[in-house]
């Protein structure tokens, strides 16, 4: 029964890349697998989150509410969720979710004992396992290491204080928005720009000039030496259309021919620091497989078809 | 404006006991401002958030009709529009016990009965114990009465489940009443237990810009099924549909009207049994006088009947056609059926109507008409004015 | 207050088949097969993947409404092949695209680090410069693997 293969061979090339940005060119694929990374990636990658929090004192000036809410926001380092458990399928607690298969315990402990006021930070969430811990931002470009202290949870005044136990679960971003590794996941079909030289040509320099200014974007430019209009950004195109309208208004239709490339992609990335943008992009592959994987048809259904595609044919034939 | 809507019209939350306060969860200063906002001090008590909107036709969702909006899940999820209701409930034992014997009243735990939301004093738990709020229904406090042994536990009277922000004692109140007495124990003191209502968005809330264009929101709709921006990424919060925009004359928005058709089959008035106002009591959309007048100046009258009658208080009264009332005329109830077989009389068939003005049981018609109407001439019975009908076929 | 379970999106209930298969009644090689707990992730793919097999003559899905949390896929198909023959290509395939993305990322993951690091060779020590060795070994390794 094995029939022919549609496969086909995308290719990838990575144009930036730090820990938590992305950004790469996708090609000889389609939409639809492009857009499925980028679904997959926002909501189908598993990380960890605090889901579970019981507060033992709370004097600050937020309710318990929003800071439990707020905690749920924070992103911790989830390079172990992929071989997690979800604490609903796990054996070992009962789903629970107290256990070390699918959870992870904070503490925090705060009270403000000065004038000032004090900053509870995700720096002061103390973990039960080091390799879940929340985001450190402090080796990211632009913050000196000395003034970063992670993300604000709630500020205490002299004698308000804070105290209160978390367990942090792994989840997907279907489920909650705190459990996506993703900031933000975006594609766009690469720009193919084509100028007309002939009717180009036929335009006044402050034609040429006016012409370029008219794209919201810098994706064309004037070159005052060869007095000619050159490309010099296609991807800054957004495809909003007015360097076509300006040139019909101009009497020129036809000067710019753009065409989306329909099997190339340019991806950005950024991810929320709970996974390296790379690995997010191989987690979301791997997810994406396991999910097809889960969509097989069962043995029984085959088996089920079979007799019925026999008791069919038998009942064609006769 | 900040008192209707979602805002944050208050500092000192802690210290108020306001006896309904709606509070935004994260307030912003809205982008764009004018010079009023910055003279009024707004900043101080902003009255709302900032958000990406989409104006567009979601057709995919089905779920943009007439005014409805849809939100982000993963936008709402991430603390968009939220916020907490604060309810304060006053228990005062000194005035129960005025009312009654004079017994003395104190707030104890029963004993014979454990309830999962009263603690050991017999007043509520502060905060979610485990992950359960107070449901409506539920015994929050409990009451002994020293002088007849009794105890009774009070049950949460609203609709939603609430959680107990702090429990004090109402100081002002107490001193009035009992100058000359110290605090000791919780017998007949009056008792505030701020409420905390969670007032997260959920499907028929209602969202509305600055200028009054509102919306009802009809989803939350996952963030990977929204459209997105090629090059930013950037996602929408909310999307209202486009025909939000021109005038309310526009003919796509009376087809959707008709294609938003709801079912009467929600709750209704006690008095006139019209379907009620309001989301939060059950009730649905209004079809109210501008609809009415834009389906009359289509003609669509069929149409008109059957949302403001059929749909709404239709009712069948019988009408006396000797008297011309449709007061008058009532239902004899039929005796019960044990005590017709004393009787020995046959078994009831249909349920006789007679008039009391008339004296007879003759010429009873019945007329199919709003429930209003008949109110109405109650109404004017009410005030000596007799109403008469004059029926022919 | 009656809103379905947040985990109801991904969950399938117990005692529900992932995929339901259902052939046409009235067409020869049409079926439609159920999934559920899916969304436009997989059908899209799906439906497009179908949309290269020659011998599949219709292929699409839908989501019949946003609170039920299933797709239908429907494939007819030429009596060369079977809308379950079709299916299961497509998955294959597409495990194997995306087997061979995952690949090719990884080479190029592994290229730029290298990159990376030559270009910090000034600045770092030895011992660093050692690891980018290393690591272009690698390189030429995943490559034999690819071809």
């Amino acid at each position: 029964m094995e029939g022919k293969s549609y496969q086909r061979l995308p290719r990838v090339k990575i144009r930036e890349m730090r820990d938590d940005y992305m950004k790469f060119e996708l090609r000889d694929t389609d939409a639809s697998v492009a857009n499925a990374l980028r679904r997959v990636m926002i909501a189908e990658v598993p990380t960890v989150a605090i889901d579970l929090v019981e507060i033992e004192i709370n004097s600050s000036v937020l309710n318990d509410e929003f800071i439990a809410h707020r905690l749920g926001l924070i992103p911790l380092t989830s390079d172990r969720a992929m071989s997690m458990r979800f604490s609903r399928d796990c054996d070992a607690c009962d789903g629970d979710g107290q256990c070390e298969f699918c959870s992870v315990e904070f503490h925090l402990r705060a009270k403000c004992h000065s004038d000032q006021t004090l900053d509870v930070t995700s720096k002061d969430l103390l973990s039960s396992d080091h390799t879940v811990v929340p985001v450190d931002f402090s080796d990211s470009a632009g913050m000196e290491s000395s003034e970063q202290k992670g993300i604000i949870i709630v500020k205490l005044r002299r004698g308000q204080e804070l105290r209160l136990r978390a367990i942090a679960r792994k989840g997907i971003g279907k489920d909650h928005a705190k459990w996506s590794p993703a900031a933000t996941v975006t594609f766009m079909y690469e720009p193919d720009i084509r100028i007309n030289e002939e009717l180009m040509d036929m335009l006044t320099l402050d034609e040429k000039k006016a012409w370029v200014e008219s794209s919201p974007t810098k994706v064309f430019d004037f070159d005052p030496k060869t007095e000619k209009v050159v490309v010099v950004d296609p991807e800054a195109y957004t495809y909003d259309d007015e360097v076509i309208k300006k040139a019909e208004a101009m009497g020129k239709p036809g000067l710019v021919d753009v065409i989306a490339k329909e099997d190339s992609f340019i991806f950005t990335v950024e991810s929320t620091g709970a996974v390296k943008a790379s690995q997010l992009l191989l987690n979301a592959i791997e997810v994406l497989k396991q999910k097809l994987d889960a969509v097989r048809l069962s043995e029984d259904t085959v088996e089920a078809d079979d007799q019925f595609g026999e008791l069919g044919a038998h009942m064609r034939g006769g | 404006m900040a008192k209707q809507t979602m805002a944050f019209s208050l500092q000192a939350l802690r210290y108020r006991a306001d006896q309904k306060l709606y509070h935004l969860q994260t307030p912003q200063s809205p982008i764009v401002r004018t010079s009023a906002y910055k003279k009024y001090c707004m900043d101080e008590c902003p009255t709302g958030t900032n958000a990406i909107i989409g104006v567009f036709h979601h057709m995919k969702s089905r779920y943009d009709m007439e005014d409805a909006m849809i939100l982000n899940k993963s936008s709402v999820e991430s603390g968009m529009f939220h916020g907490q209701i604060y309810q304060t409930e006053t228990v005062d034992l000194s005035d129960q016990k005025s009312r009654s014997d004079g017994s003395r009243k104190y707030f104890r735990e029963s004993n014979i009965e454990s309830y999962r939301s009263i603690d050991s004093d017999g007043l509520p738990c502060v905060g979610q114990f485990s992950i359960h709020t107070i449901k409506p229904d539920e015994e929050y406090y409990s009451i002994y009465n020293e002088v007849n042994n009794e105890q009774h536990a009070v049950k949460q009277k609203g609709s939603e489940d609430v959680i107990v922000d702090y429990v004090t004692i109402d100081g002002k109140k107490h001193l009035q009443n009992h100058p000359q007495k110290h605090m000791f124990l919780l017998s007949g003191f009056p008792l505030l237990c701020p409420f905390c209502v969670a007032g997260n968005p959920v499907i028929g809330d209602k969202f509305s810009s600055r200028h009054g264009q509102k919306g009802v929101c009809s989803q939350l709709w996952p963030d990977i099924d929204m459209p997105f921006s090629e090059v930013t990424g950037m996602r929408p919060d909310l999307i209202i549909n486009p025909h939000a925009f021109p005038s309310r004359m526009a003919i796509g928005m009376l087809l959707e009207s008709i294609a938003a058709k709801v079912h009467s089959t929600g709750m209704v008035d006690q008095i006139t049994s019209q379907p009620i106002k309001g989301r939060k009591r059950g009730g649905g959309i209004c079809f109210g006088e501008i609809e009415r007048d834009s389906l009359l100046a289509h003609g669509a009258a069929y149409l008109l009947h059957n949302r403001l009658h059929t749909c709404s208080d239709y009712h069948i009264a019988a009408v006396c056609s000797t008297c011309g009332s449709i007061l008058t005329p009532s239902v004899i109830k039929p005796e019960k059926r044990v005590a017709r077989a004393v009787k020995g009389l046959p078994p009831v068939r249909a349920p006789k109507v007679f008039c009391h003005a008339s004296d007879t049981n003759k010429g009873m018609e019945t007329v199919a008409m709003p429930y209003v109407f008949k109110y109405l001439a109650a109404e004017l019975a009410a005030m000596s004015i007799k109403m008469t009908l004059q029926l022919s076929t | 207050m009656n809103a379905p379970d947040r985990y109801e999106r991904f969950v399938v209930p117990e005692g529900t088949k992932k995929v339901s298969y259902e052939r046409d009644t009235k067409i020869i090689n049409a079926a439609s097969f159920t999934i559920e707990r899916e969304d436009h992730t997989i059908g899209n793919i799906l439906r497009m993947q179908l949309h290269r097999d020659e011998n599949v003559l219709f292929a699409g899905y839908k989501l019949p409404h946003p609170l039920q949390y299933k797709i239908i896929v429907r494939i007819h198909t030429t009596s060369q092949s079977s809308p379950m023959q079709a299916y299961n290509q497509a998955i294959n395939d597409l495990d194997k695209e995306l087997d061979h993305l995952k690949s090719c990322f990884e080479v190029m993951l592994l290229r730029w680090q290298s990159i990376q690091w030559s270009t910090n060779r000034h600045s770092k020590n030895c011992k660093e410069a050692y690891f980018d060795k290393r690591c272009q070994i690698i390189v030429v390794c995943c490559h034999a693997n690819l071809y």
